[in-house]
């Protein structure tokens, strides 16, 4: 049966999955209706608690206890299965470990998943996992299906396919793995592929390749493309049609440029808007302009950073030492910010752990210079010497929920460095940590309440509190923004800003978002493999790239604009050496 | 049951909302108690538990006979059963407790007297009897038991007696007081011990470590009770029974401290790269504070846990090296010297209540499992 | 692979040595020494020596040398063969122990094939039944039978024998074939015999696997390449035993490392109940009586038996993981 480009492959009428425990019922999906075409790619979008990866598994009836489908219908058309007859299945109404479900999936519709390492079996090679695929499905032997595997993992551009077929996850990059299940999930030709946020764990860079290689997949096999994603670059990118879920239910849907040009649901109109506002240049960063003369808070030259393999008896494995930072060199004045951005293993989190010394460079110099004070060379400094300068340069972690201690009350989280630099004690401290949760946007009442009773944005509020406690002159920023939904991250960046413009405070900026960094930063330094490949003003790296790397960096991000897909081409990143 | 949408992690609202969660003004131990109490097991457990450990303190008092009262004509009494009730002389049911006396019959081939309950013959039994003088703690001299027989010179063997003709409850009921007591304090020596070396290790990490998780490997791979036995045998049989028990205690405790170890590593190493951590040493808590402050009250739910699973092994252990004859000695009373007793076969054919020790011990080391299965349950509250 | 399993073979080596050295220090912990027991037994039979020979004896024994030179001779003695005198049995040590150590070793590791075999599928059905009946019963049992003195049940098992089959059972072979050759009659007899004793020495080693299983499993069982795999369309069953149990099976393994010395240790106790013709009841005897050679002997061999059984362990490890193979 030969499908044309738009005909329905599947059809989700008015689905609603709950979760019943003993204390509530969760309406995760929320009489929700999706409608899937052959050769057109519907994007899901939503935040965390959407409801869009729960949507995902009721089409294929996996829906982990205590969840199930309390009603609707999930209609699958034209499907080529023997006990169908060729008449529209109800998915929904089929027994979830039966024998039919299981025939249609891997088969008719295949899933592919957000975390590639986890993903796949850990002790299995990769052509054991897709081989079992094939095998379920079709009437092969194991030459044949083995043959089959290699195919596909050529297809899906692997390199090296018949020795990769016989590897094990461990051995592959986060891209590569990504590819592999992709290669599984298709290699029974199903008519439907959802991919639950399979880009999300995964560097820009890789993102766009894993992109590129799924639309050229889709133009070759014409099945349907449910993905979903929280990424509305990656939705401009990829998207015929958007559906966009809150809170279990879909609040709008229709053609991408319909919803980006005109977004009618609130929801929409806001969620847009967070994303495009980080677009361009914050007006609060706008208004300010550096003082003129602005002394060097912070000058670090040649700093190097290199972590020693295991030393020992014997060596664990053939890795030598990792470079983590080489000769990286840059200048902060008072008042600036300057972005740091670069993908896994660029060493931008490196950088920022060693200016503070949690970490220890092993060559270079950090030149801190205090408002009254002389510059002094950080580095050089005993570990012990370091405790008075971290009352001036601060830091904000990127994991609420790590960075707070549970077992500590607000008032103690918040009051730790003013108590431990004797600053105030009693009542005189509540009263400050009082004065700083109000600036920072939290009710004092609750300071006396535990982390775990906020939510990640608060806690974010909390770590930002903590930081400023002490008046500090530097604060670095390590992916502060990077755990929160996108419609949150504007409202951070804005109190960062403010409290910088009030506070006269120089940012270090650390991040693998560009859109963030160019929000907020005066200046941005791009990191690749431990080096600055390049540094400058905001506006002129992200508009005119000098350096190869960055200008692969700047063409791999997906723009949050429809119209602008397929404008700019893809530059790829060489370095010399194996890639 | 209340419906309602999934929760963001993001807030759409304005800043300053209410906290999420009824637990919001929860401490940890609270928390920490809502999650044991689940475990209905580790609830009744812990009563349990409890009881014993209060029979322990006051053993004196409840045993209705002194531990070495022996007697000759009752030697494999079998046990009586205590009636509460009894019909006077108008056949009304009065309350007066008592036990029922013993015919015996002496076996002229074998040389053997067999006792049979003579239900016609009544030992009246009551509560708080009058008694011999005795010590409580070796302080306070006490001269009432909580049940005994009202004429002096009565049997009451609820649990049978012995070869000896001694009353097994009370032997088990003092027995409580040793067995459960060298439990705690091998487990404090261990737990000393645990957390300096493996505190040490996850701390420093580096060669110290090396060594130390090395030497808890090797520890851990030795078969432990072929060790104990080597060492308590080098231990002279003359020495006084207190010095032999603190030696017993010493021995079971260098084997016993490597689990602990272990687990107070295995924390500190986790502990150590969270970001919390990082952050207080950048809020300018110096070392001490870092540890005690910031760290422990992470993991002492862990290492209560930990210590509550290793009491059974030490109770375990003492009751096998005492049953061998290796660890505590008469007139000590553990569990595992009147286990000695069951040693023979012959005898536990014809006085099956010479296990009533084993099943003491059985109770106890449950109870034990099961409220430490809790604990470690309860132990990180935050666990989703 | 090679740098996992040469860095294993290279340890053995000190573990050895430290083995030996913590049975040397058993073996002279106790006061005095092989002559003053010779002695006292010399003295009891009517025939003291004089101070002379018993001094003769020491320097003929090297008993007068400092300690560590008295333990590089005992070690390089027992390299070669010769491990010393048993004072009990006037024979050398090394007749003594060997038939032993053997039934120690076919007792350990049959009760240790035993305890894998039921707690593995045990464990699985626990693990996969979560919260059913089937699951509380099988928690409470193994509860239970890690709260038993292994001795105790081994006296309640002969208790329950001596009253319902009229004779005790016991040891490892029956009277006519003790000391008969070894032949496919006695295999069976032997066969017969040995059940009793790996069931009662296994239960605690079944409990404890168990519950680690059970653990193990629930952890995988919410990983996402099970949800993978039930995507591709496997059936429930087939999933669960391809994937999270061959995963769980891992750690399971690696229990080997401490179930062994358990079990080795168990056996001392039990087999001194039930009279069988291993090392534990010559290592009580000896021990009681101060035996030192013999008793230290048998302990350095327990220790090393334990740490051959480990090392086959993680060579076993080596074959499931891949992850070890590669080094990861």
């Amino acid at each position: 049966m030969t499908e044309t480009d738009g005909d329905i492959v599947l059809e989700v009428r008015d689905l609603s999955t709950w979760f019943e425990t003993r204390h509530e019922t969760v309406k995760a999906v929320d009489h929700v209706s999706l409608t899937l075409r052959h050769g057109r790619t519907l994007c899901v979008v939503g935040e965390s608690g959407s409801g869009k990866s729960v949507t995902a598994r009721s089409i294929l009836n996996i829906v982990p206890k205590p969840g199930r489908i309390v009603t609707g219908q999930v209609i699958l058309h034209n499907s080529t299965l023997e006990w169908a007859g060729g008449k529209p299945i109800d998915l929904a109404a089929l027994h979830p470990r039966g024998r039919r479900i299981r025939t249609v999936r891997g088969r008719e519709i295949a899933m592919i998943f957000q975390e590639p390492m986890a993903s796949l079996s850990p002790v299995h090679t990769i052509g054991s996992q897709i081989v079992e695929a094939i095998r379920l499905h079709r009437r092969m032997n194991q030459a044949e299906a083995r043959a089959l595997a290699v195919e596909m993992l050529d297809r899906v551009r692997i390199p090296r396919p018949s020795q990769a077929v016989d590897s094990y996850p461990f051995e592959f990059s986060g891209g590569m793995r990504q590819r592999a299940m992709t290669a599984m999930a298709l290699v029974c030709e199903p008519k439907l592929l959802i991919a639950d946020e399979p880009t999300t764990a995964l560097d820009v860079t890789t993102q766009a390749e894993i992109l590129e290689l799924m639309k050229n997949l889709q133009s070759l096999y014409g099945m349907a493309l449910m993905f979903i994603t929280h990424d509305m670059g990656v939705v401009a990118e990829i998207a015929d049609e958007v559906a966009v879920m809150h809170q279990g239910r879909v609040v709008e849907h229709g053609p991408v440029n319909a919803i980006f040009a005109a977004p009618q649901h609130p929801y929409t109109q806001r969620l847009l808007n967070s994303v495009l506002v980080l677009e361009r240049r914050s007006h609060r960063a706008l208004g300010r302009s550096l003082r003129p003369g602005a002394d060097t808070i912070l000058d670090v030259e040649n700093l190097g950073m290199r972590f020693d393999s295991r030393r020992g008896l014997f060596r664990t494995s053939g890795e030598g030492a990792v470079q983590a930072l080489d000769s990286v060199a840059f200048s902060l004045a008072r008042g600036e910010s300057l972005g740091i951005v670069g993908e896994s293993g660029s060493g931008k989190t490196t950088l920022g752990r060693c200016v503070l010394r949690i970490l220890e460079p092993t060559s270079g110099r950090i030149r801190f210079k205090r408002r009254s004070g002389e510059p002094v060379d950080l580095a050089a400094l005993p570990a012990p010497a370091m405790k008075p300068y971290w009352q001036a340069m601060r830091l904000i972690f990127q994991d609420p929920f790590a960075s707070l201690n549970p077992r500590m009350t607000l008032l103690q989280i918040i009051g730790e460095p003013l108590r431990n630099y004797g600053v105030a004690s009693g009542s005189e401290l509540e009263h400050r940590v009082a004065t700083l949760m109000q600036r920072v946007g939290l009710s004092p009442e609750t300071m006396r309440r535990y982390p775990h009773a906020f939510s990640g944005g608060q806690r974010q509020r909390i770590g930002i509190a903590r930081a400023i406690a002490l008046k500090p002159e530097l604060i670095v920023a390590d992916e502060a923004t990077s755990a929160l939904d996108v419609s949150l991250r504007a409202q951070i960046l804005d109190l960062l800003l403010d409290l910088g413009h009030e506070l006269e405070l120089s940012y270090i900026i650390i991040s693998h978002d560009i859109s963030v960094i160019r929000y907020m930063c005066d200046r941005v330094a791009v990191m690749h493999r431990g080096r600055i490949v390049e540094i400058g003003e905001t506006g002129s790296v992200c508009d005119d790239p000098q350096h190869p790397y960055t200008r692969s960096l700047i063409s791999a991000i997906p723009k949050p604009d429809p119209r602008q897909r397929g404008r700019t081409g893809r530059i790829r990143y060489q370095p010399n050496g194996a890639n | 049951m209340t419906a309602r949408s999934p929760a963001a992690t993001g807030d759409p609202l304005p800043p300053d909302t209410v906290p999420l969660g009824p637990a919001g003004s929860s401490s940890q131990l609270r928390l920490m108690w809502v999650q044991f109490k689940r475990h209905r097991m580790a609830m009744v457990s812990a009563i349990v538990l409890i009881m014993i450990y209060l029979t322990a303190a006051f053993c004196e008092f409840l045993a209705p006979f002194s531990p070495i009262a022996f007697n000759p004509r009752y030697t494999y009494a079998p046990p009586q059963q205590l009636h509460l009730f009894d019909r006077d002389a108008a056949g009304q049911l009065v309350f007066m407790p008592h036990v029922n006396g013993y015919k015996v019959t002496i076996d002229p081939v074998a040389l053997r007297r067999t006792f049979i309950v003579d239900d016609k013959v009544k030992h009246p039994v009551g509560l708080f009897v009058a008694s011999e003088p005795y010590q409580m703690w070796g302080l306070i001299t006490l001269r009432r038991k909580l049940i005994g027989p009202l004429v002096k010179g009565d049997p009451m063997y609820l649990l049978g007696a012995d070869r000896l003709g001694r009353d097994m409850l009370s032997r088990i009921l003092y027995g409580t007081r040793i067995s459960m007591t060298i439990g705690l304090i091998g487990v404090t020596l261990s737990l000393v011990l645990g957390i300096v070396l493996g505190g040490l290790s996850g701390y420093y990490g580096g060669w110290i470590d090396h060594i130390i998780q090395r030497t808890i490997e090797f520890v851990l791979s030795l078969p432990t009770t072929p060790l104990w036995l080597g060492l308590a045998a080098a231990m002279p049989t003359n020495w006084p029974p207190l010095r032999i028990y603190l030696c017993i205690t010493i021995i079971l405790s260098l084997i016993g401290w490597t689990s602990l170890a272990r687990v107070v590593r295995g924390r500190f190493l986790s502990l150590r790269t969270e970001d919390f951590v990082t952050a207080a040493r950048l809020d300018g808590a110096g070392e001490s504070r870092i540890i005690f402050r910031h760290m422990a009250p992470s993991f002492i739910s862990h290492i209560i846990a930990e210590v509550s699973l290793a009491i059974p092994g030490m109770i375990l252990a003492e009751t096998a090296l005492s049953f061998l004859g290796l660890g505590l000695q008469p007139p000590m009373v553990s569990w595992g010297v009147l286990l000695q007793e069951a040693q023979n076969i012959r005898a536990i054919a014809t006085a099956p209540w010479l296990f009533a020790p084993g099943v003491a011990v059985v109770i106890a080391v449950l109870a034990l499992n099961f409220v430490g299965d809790g604990l470690r349950d309860a132990a990180d509250p935050y666990r989703q | 692979m090679l740098n996992f399993l040469l860095r294993r073979l290279l340890w053995m080596i000190p573990s050895f040595f430290a083995v030996s050295v913590v049975a040397f220090t058993i073996i002279q912990l106790p006061p005095g020494d092989f002559v003053t027991s010779y002695a006292a037994d010399l003295a009891t039979s009517g025939s003291p020596a004089s101070a002379e020979q018993l001094q003769e004896l020491r320097i003929r024994y090297g008993l007068d040398q400092p300690l560590p030179v008295q333990y590089l001779r005992w070690i390089g003695n027992a390299l070669h063969g010769d491990l010393g005198v048993s004072f009990e049995y006037r024979a050398p040590v090394a007749d003594l122990i060997w038939n032993r150590l053997g039934m120690t070793a076919l007792v350990a590791f049959c009760t240790l094939l035993f305890v894998w075999v039921i707690a593995f599928p045990v464990g699985v059905f626990s693990a996969l039944r979560q919260y059913s009946l089937g699951d509380y019963l099988i928690t409470f049992l193994c509860f239970l039978g890690m709260a038993t003195p292994n001795f105790l049940l081994a006296l309640f098992v002969m208790y329950l024998s001596v009253v319902f089959l009229g004779y005790s059972v016991g040891g490892l072979f029956s009277p006519e074939f003790v000391h008969a050759p070894w032949s496919i009659a006695r295999l069976v007899d032997l066969l017969q015999h040995l059940w009793l004793p790996v069931v009662v020495l296994g239960v605690a080693g079944i409990a404890a696997l168990v519950r680690i299983m059970r653990a193990n499993l629930l952890d995988e069982l919410g990983k996402p390449y099970v949800e993978t795999a039930r995507a591709k369309g496997l059936a429930e069953i087939a999933l669960t035993l391809r994937y999270p149990t061959r995963v769980a099976l891992n750690p399971f393994v690696s229990t080997v490392g401490w179930v062994l010395p358990v079990l080795v240790s168990g056996e001392v106790i039990v087999s001194s109940v039930m009279s069988l013709p291993t090392a534990g009841p010559v290592l009580i005897q000896a021990l009681k009586t101060q035996d030192m050679y013999l008793g230290g002997a048998l302990i350095m061999f327990q220790c090393i038996l334990v740490l051959v059984g480990t090392l086959l362990s993680d060579l076993l490890l080596v074959w499931l993981d891949p992850r070890i193979r590669y080094d990861r």
